[in-house]
């Protein structure tokens, strides 16, 4: 699959309307609903309050997340909102002769990982009479009225972008000493290893302003490194071989690509692409004033900062054998030991 | 890949028993048939397109439906099907076979046509193949020039013919039958995407959520590589008490979940890392419901084996409450809570998948497992959440690679029954009876022997009693490999059945009575593809719920497919 062939992929979401009498006609095409990514959750939700059921749909495919918005908008609907899971309610409605008895039922999941609201509308059709609303739990239920319609939002979904990345390493990476040493580093001080390429655009126009930014701080050292200077060249490959572990087999080492190594010694972030100041003083915050705080990653610290709740024990061997492989002897000997 | 692991199953059997039986034929060859048939399924959709010459060998018997179609009405849309019982046919020529698979259109030459082959059958010497024929047409966008589609069950006979006295070289198609056909046409847009103008006010958000996981998985450090998959959930909520519902969106390892509170106008804003919900870790289930009773919604994440329940205080934060904690470390999936026990306050289920790691637990027997990781129950004892599995009757059955269980009181004796969906086998219905919970699946015949997903609670038919859809996967090549006689023939007939279904597509559980009858077929409502997540929803608003089912499983940027 990494090879990136597909396995039951390119396949269409369907959707069915049921004309009435329990049989149902596939309308997937002419819903707008038959998106062709890899379809996971459907979520019903009145979303902007006019009492048709709106939907939130989620993709392993990007985008990973749709709104499609209900038009329908009934004159009048049926809004059962006790505001707990698990009530019933009988509703027994009229049109044009035939009667229903319609059971809603409120809960917290449905289908597949959709946690729902726990309302439930009927849309009431034209002419529809409400006879009556049977009590296994009818407080809350009430019939509303079409509300004024709120502005348009824009149509369309979220067009990909060029992603940068700031990785917070889920545990922290020990570096070997004798790399960081000839890189410069300071031991206690917090370091920022930059690998820049000559042709990268991004380099030439984002990269100084943080550049500035950083030696204007002060707090943390720096080493550049640019793929265009053979000097460069081992320090280059032991980074890029480093960060391919990390990040996955085929990573897109999108230059720049930066490592912020903690005053330990540790790698603790890394950057893939645009490399931005604010995001980075966030990193100087956590593992260079705050280092422990940084290292309790599974910690419940206060809210107000993105964090992991589980902290996982890493696997260096693959990461020994990756960098045995690229002739960095010495590097894979400190993941052995 | 599921006519690659029935394959498997067949190529496992001792070489004397893949000999063919009588009348049957091995599924390699089957599937090698259907391969080397590529380019006249190319010609039959090039015909039913109005590109080419009809690839029929003349004389072909062609035949469709007979009697009157069936008009249904829905709002915002027309709906038309062929009779469906009894099936009788009648004899028609090329112009009244196109006609019929474009939806009695007669808008030859405007539809763009998809084939599939759903089983093949060998038969007279030849091959017969069922397709299922999709005709769409995206419509001027009027009343008069509405989109429409049609779907059609095709039936095609496909023989070796020869020069007199000559032996038989070329296939031919001999005969054509459609079996049914539906057509569907839209008076008015259903729904509109507003997903960019929703997400219009917080771009961070919106460029976390536009890009696939076959990108961040190169982006993300994720050491177990289960993100990869996509199963990360949603969940709706009015969470500040506005009125307005809002969503709490699960991400992959490595990216911070979102809470997206709605704004008057209707656009979100991500507030996770200001209210303490933006954790890191990859997160599958989630939900929003008041766990503790005091009027706020609380968030349930599932983020790997622990489910986090945190409470909103009366500034909005959303602290530390309570967890919890698997027996080991396999991951929870769907999650779902009830007030099993009737004491007041809301405990959870936890439905769990595979053990650790994704692709590491092989399921034994592959149709009817039970060595998966346990589900777990946990009962809210004022905030700390104790695991009363065992003593609720919930491991019953072992694990079975569960992937969702759904809360419904579907006996209206106002306790929540469970319906867990499992992956690899038989479902299972837990009756609640004062909090000890007994299956009760194959008593109501909701067992559902499938790849199940998912599944659905509602009153679809509206006579006032809860119904069932189950998502299950639906493998065109699984049909074609598992249904011919030469397969697995070293297995008996009740697990062969038991592979077989696992290949057939989702289940409309229908209550009738004191059980429920699987009305698929009749419903229309089989062919899910390889679906996730199938929900009842009232997409037009005309008071009956319809069904949509998100399908695919991973697609690549290559072509080509397992």
């Amino acid at each position: 699959m990494e090879s990136g062939v597909s396995w039951s992929g390119h396949e269409r979401n369907v959707a069915w309307l049921q004309s009435g009498r329990g049989e149902f006609v596939d309308v997937s095409a002419i819903s707008g609903l038959d998106h062709v990514d890899d379809g996971r959750v459907a979520l019903r939700c009145d979303w902007d309050g006019d009492g048709d059921l709106d939907l939130w749909l989620r993709f392993r495919s990007g985008p990973t997340l749709r709104f499609l918005e209900n038009q329908s908008d009934p004159e009048r609907h049926l809004a059962f909102d006790p505001g707990a899971p698990g009530a019933s309610v009988l509703v027994e409605t009229r049109l044009q002769g035939d009667a229903h008895r319609t059971l809603l039922q409120t809960r917290t999941a449905d289908g597949y990982l959709a946690g729902v609201r726990q309302r439930a509308v009927l849309a009431l059709r034209p002419g529809e009479e409400v006879l009556e609303v049977t009590a296994l739990a009818a407080q809350g239920a009430r019939v509303v009225e079409r509300p004024e319609p709120r502005p348009a939002l824009a149509a369309g979904e979220l067009q990909p972008v060029d992603l940068p990345a700031r990785v917070v390493l889920r545990s922290s990476l020990s570096l070997p000493g004798e790399r960081l040493r000839d890189m410069g580093f300071e031991p206690g001080r917090a370091q920022l290893v930059i690998v820049e390429d000559p042709d990268c655009a991004t380099c030439r126009e984002v990269l100084p302003a943080a550049v500035t930014a950083i030696e204007r701080d002060g707090r943390v050292g720096l080493t550049r490194l640019n793929t265009g200077n053979p000097a460069d060249g081992s320090a280059v490959r032991w980074a890029s071989t480093t960060a391919a572990h990390l990040l996955g087999p085929g990573a897109e080492l999108d230059t720049p690509l930066s490592l912020f190594v903690g005053p330990a010694g540790r790698l603790e972030v890394v950057h893939v692409g645009e490399l931005g100041w604010d995001e980075l003083s966030r990193d100087v915050e956590w593992f260079a004033l705050h280092p422990v705080q940084g290292a309790l990653r599974s910690s419940f610290d206060p809210p107000g900062v993105s964090r992991w709740f589980h902290g996982m024990a890493r696997s260096t061997a693959q990461l020994a054998q990756d960098l045995l492989e690229a002739g960095f002897v010495s590097e894979s000997a400190h993941y052995s030991k | 890949m599921i006519a690659r692991l029935l394959l498997l199953i067949v190529a496992s059997a001792p070489a004397s028993a893949q000999m063919p039986a009588a009348g049957g034929d091995l599924p390699e060859e089957v599937e090698a048939f259907v391969e080397a048939r590529a380019g006249w399924l190319e010609s039959f959709k090039a015909w039913a397109e109005g590109r080419g010459e009809a690839p029929f060998r003349q004389p072909a018997r062609l035949s469709i439906p007979a009697g009157e179609p069936v008009i249904g009405g829905a709002e915002g849309a027309q709906l038309v099907r062929s009779a469906r019982t009894p099936v009788v046919l009648k004899a028609a020529d090329e112009a009244g076979l196109r006609d019929v698979l474009l939806g009695s259109q007669r808008a030859h030459g405007l539809a763009t046509v998809r084939v599939k082959v759903v089983a093949v059958t060998p038969a007279g010497g030849g091959f017969d193949l069922e397709l299922r024929v999709e005709a769409e047409a995206p419509g001027g966008g009027s009343g008069v020039d509405p989109a429409w589609q049609a779907v059609s069950t095709v039936n095609v006979s496909l023989r070796q013919t020869s020069a007199a006295g000559e032996e038989p070289v070329e296939w031919g198609c001999v005969g054509v039958r459609v079996a049914a056909w539906e057509r569907a046409s839209r008076t008015k847009d259903l729904f509109i995407e507003r997903t960019l103008g929703v997400l219009s006010g917080d771009e961070r958000a919106a460029e976390l959520l536009s890009v696939g996981m076959d990108r961040w998985a190169q982006r993300l450090d994720d050491p177990s590589r289960s993100s990869w998959f996509g199963h990360h959930g949603i969940a709706a909520g009015d969470v500040n008490g506005d009125g307005r519902p809002d969503l709490l969106v699960g991400m992959p390892s490595g990216l911070p979940n979102m809470l997206l509170v709605q704004q008057p106008d209707g656009t979100v804003r991500d507030v996770a890392r200001e209210v303490g919900l933006a954790w890191l870790d990859d997160t599958k289930g989630v939900l929003l419901a008041d766990m503790d009773g005091d009027g706020r919604q609380d968030a349930v994440s599932s983020l790997g084996h622990v489910l986090v329940v945190q409470r909103q205080d009366e500034r909005g934060r959303f602290q530390m409450a309570g967890w919890g904690v698997a027996p080991d470390e396999a991951a929870f999936y769907g999650v779902s809570a009830a007030d099993v026990d009737g004491d007041g306050d809301l405990d959870l289920f936890g439905a769990r998948y595979v053990s650790t790691r994704y692709g590491d637990s092989v399921p034994v027997p592959f149709e009817d497992a039970r060595n998966g990781p346990s589900n777990v129950l946990f009962l809210n004892d004022g905030g700390r959440f104790v695991d009363a599995t065992a003593a609720a009757g919930l491991d019953a059955g072992g694990g079975r690679f569960s992937l969702q269980g759904t809360f419904g009181d579907f006996d209206l004796d106002g306790d929540p029954d469970l319906y867990v969906v499992n992956d690899f086998g038989r479902n299972q219905l837990f009756v609640n009876a004062e909090g000890r919970f007994v299956d009760e699946a194959p008593a109501f015949g909701v067992e559902d022997q499938g790849a199940g997903m998912g599944a659905s609670w509602s009153d679809f038919d509206r006579d006032g009693d809860l119904d069932l859809y189950v998502t299950n996967m639906f493998s065109s090549a699984g049909r074609r490999v598992a249904f011919q006689e030469g397969f697995a023939p070293e297995r008996n007939q009740e697990e062969r059945a038991a592979i077989r279904r696992l290949s057939l597509g989702n289940s409309l559980l229908v209550r009738e009575g004191d059980r429920f009858v699987d009305r698929s077929e009749e419903a229309g409502v089989r062919m899910g593809r390889w679906a996730w997540g199938a929900v009842f929803v009232d997409l037009n608003a005309d008071g009956f719920d319809d069904l949509i089912s998100p399908a695919g499983f991973l697609t690549g940027p290559k072509p080509g497919d397992l």
